[in-house]
């Protein structure tokens, strides 16, 4: 590519980047290049929500947190909106009135409509010792929820008299807020010309009623790091891979059990996705939505596989996938269509219409389940002291159903299982591999169905 | 906190616009620390003109504007009459396109030669098309049509324009409030057509499609300004139609 014409790729690029405008009414913002089909597939029990919380060492003072929380939002203008349609696109509004904090509930991430006026697209939930933040899927991923939250603590612990000599990475409010943080970096780091991924089979899914109710029921377990990283050691691969390996062979269980029917009906592909933060290939301060996923895929009809063989199976997929130039594929096909103009001109009632075609066909037929893994959490040795965990919870899917997020804190991996389906089978066949590995699996209790 | 006339983006406290080079009028204290930055390295620019042109310049070119059209003009001018009279002798259909362009030539101009003077050039403009019209009409005598029909259809479309104008002007928030005044001010046209046809041909005054306009018009415009006030007091144009 020539210099001149690289040059007004990058300009146009930054263009489209931009996702806060202002006219004569003040700011507004449009949604990331990954969050445009997501308010048409947000339902109350589809919520999109995602949650991450913090337990501390008391029972918090919720007077204390909602300082915090008043203070919070200032630094983060960008999370205080709310949803609103446009003739082509959903667009976020400014909210002016700060969220109050609302009582945790037994069903994490469920009951909230996204759609509806003066809802900001977040909420903060108080139980005991634990504050959790539950952030729509539209607005942000678990960079910026993890990033919200740190902040969020801080801010507590600050008025609580607890004063950190070094926030580190910690955004705190008072800074400047830089445009580049709520920038769509898919946009930015668009290639034209680059095909996008192949289409995959039908992904095989768990044959269980979904709960009733809006139920959403997590198991949670914490694993000694150490053991983990161990065993994966010994297996030559990442602890990451160690625990997608686990799932692929859950599910794999899971498929031998099935029915003929239940196969039929859905596929004989096992895919398991796991997200890949794009801020390690692209620098961005971008805490919209910048990341997107390998496919862990493997034929459940080809045979039986050992645990070993599958570890080095996932590890080697992982390798060849997780790379810049295979991984952009998917950028270029996202951004590629939201540049059609045919596309960008289309009502947004047909675009909501075909969005939940697309999504459905496209994205949630090829994955069995998810595993998300936000790595280590690091907080100043001040506030360190007084949290004891932190936990990741996924977003509910009736679709893929169950699925896993992973989180590191101190010396322990927090695993979180959500699941919409009355089966625990693959909560259980999951715990139980790593338990049978030698991992001491710390399960935390379970709300009854 | 700036803002580009051309993108709407929101660009801080930066002098010009990173997407068009819009150079943008500093309006808080704050940006003035960026301005003289940028201006230890540049040579001072006035902030007249969309295009970094001083505002001497900019009207020096609308100047140089004006004469190019002038002279294309007249170019036509003296040859339509030239030709007109070479094959006819004198002049007659040649007055009609001296006529036009002399209309044309004044819609086009005067707005360009007399800048900030919006006092005079309004006036001007709002009076052309009455003079033109009159004038066609004058080219065949007796004067007929154009005072029964075309001028007060022209003041008809030139009241309601101009109210529209107003009130968008008035308005503080730009959004389908203005299409519910375009809307009404061509119902206002449609009526004022059909009445003044009506007059002209001394029938008695029935505002018949007119009013079936009117019947569908209205409402929609209604519905649209009850939209706009009540339910999209957050909404602008630019914001819903984002493409």
């Amino acid at each position: 590519m020539s210099a001149k014409k690289s040059e007004r790729l990058r300009a146009h690029n930054f263009r489209r980047s931009i996702t806060r405008f202002l006219d004569q009414m003040g700011h507004w913002y449009v949604l990331d290049s990954a969050a445009v089909i997501m308010p048409a597939v947000s339902t109350l029990s589809e919520t999109f929500l995602f949650r991450m919380s913090a337990t501390l060492d008391h029972p918090v003072n919720v007077a204390l947190m909602q300082k915090a929380l008043d203070r919070t939002v200032e630094r983060y203008p960008y999370f205080l909106v709310e949803l609103r349609r446009g003739f082509f696109w959903y667009l976020m509004q400014p909210m002016y009135k700060k969220p109050r904090l609302e009582a945790d509930s037994a069903w994490p991430c469920m009951n909230f409509n996204v759609h509806k006026h003066g809802q900001v697209m977040f909420r903060v939930r108080l139980s005991g010792a634990r504050v959790a933040c539950e952030f729509h899927h539209a607005m942000t991923d678990g960079t910026g929820c993890i990033n919200f939250l740190k902040t969020l603590l801080h801010q507590y612990f600050e008025l609580g008299g607890v004063c950190c000599a070094d926030p580190g990475d910690i955004f705190v409010p008072g800074q400047p807020v830089s445009e580049d943080e709520f920038e769509d970096a898919y946009h930015r780091y668009y290639k034209p010309g680059i095909p996008g991924p192949a289409k995959l089979p039908r992904a095989f899914k768990i044959d269980s009623p979904v709960m009733k109710d809006m139920k959403y029921r997590i198991t949670a377990a914490r694993l000694p790091l150490a053991q983990v990283s161990e065993v994966a050691k010994s297996y030559g691969i990442s602890m990451n891979d160690l625990l997608v390996a686990a799932l692929m062979e859950a599910w794999l269980e899971e498929y031998k059990n099935s029915s003929k029917a239940a196969r039929r009906k859905t596929g004989h592909n096992i895919g398991i996705e796991v997200p890949v933060n794009m801020r390690k290939f692209y620098p961005t301060k971008s805490l919209r939505n910048f990341s997107l996923y390998v496919m862990v895929c493997l034929d459940a009809r080809l045979g039986n596989w050992h645990f070993d063989e599958l570890a080095k199976y996932v590890h080697h997929v992982m390798r060849i996938e997780n790379d810049e130039r295979i991984i952009a594929r998917q950028i270029t096909r996202n951004c590629g269509s939201l540049r059609i103009p045919l596309v960008r001109t289309t009502p947004l009632f047909v675009k909501d219409f075909f969005g939940r075609i697309f999504f459905q066909k496209m994205g949630q037929s090829m994955i069995s389940s998810f595993i998300s893994n936000l790595g280590p959490v690091k907080l100043p040795p001040e506030i360190a002291g007084h949290v004891r965990r932190f936990d990741f919870i996924p977003a509910p899917n009736k679709d893929t159903r169950t699925n896993a997020s992973v989180v590191v804190w101190q010396d322990s991996m927090y695993v979180n299982l959500g699941s919409r389906v009355k089966s625990r089978a693959i909560e259980q066949r999951f715990y139980s591999r790593l338990a049978a590995l030698g991992i001491s699996v710390h399960l935390d209790p379970v709300e009854e169905d | 906190m700036a803002l580009c006339p051309n993108c709407g983006v929101d660009i801080d406290k930066a002098r010009q616009c990173p997407l068009c080079r819009t150079i943008i009028k500093p309006d808080s204290a704050a940006a003035d620390a960026a301005v003289a930055a940028a201006e230890d390295d540049e040579q001072p620019v006035s902030e007249f003109s969309l295009e970094g042109l001083t505002e001497q310049e900019y009207h020096g070119r609308q100047v140089v504007t004006s004469e190019i059209i002038s002279v294309c003009m007249g170019i036509v001018a003296v040859s339509a009459t030239v030709i007109n009279l070479i094959l006819a002798r004198r002049l007659d259909w040649s007055l009609y396109i001296l006529l036009s362009l002399a209309f044309s030539w004044i819609m086009v101009c005067v707005p360009l030669l007399l800048p900030k003077r919006s006092w005079l050039v309004w006036p001007i403009l709002a009076a052309a098309p009455f003079g033109f019209l009159l004038g066609l009409d004058a080219l065949l005598p007796p004067i007929s049509w154009s005072l029964r029909i075309a001028l007060p259809i022209v003041a008809a479309v030139e009241l309601a324009g101009g109210l529209a104008m107003l009130a968008t002007r008035l308005s503080r928030r730009h959004g389908l409030n203005i299409v519910a005044f375009g809307l009404l001010a061509c119902t206002f046209v449609c009526l004022a057509i059909e009445a003044v046809v009506c007059l002209a041909t001394d029938s008695p005054l029935r505002l018949v499609w007119s009013s079936i306009v009117a019947f569908t018009t209205v409402p929609v415009a209604g519905f649209l300004m009850y939209f706009h006030f009540r339910i999209a007091r957050t909404s602008t144009l630019r914001k819903l139609f984002h493409l």
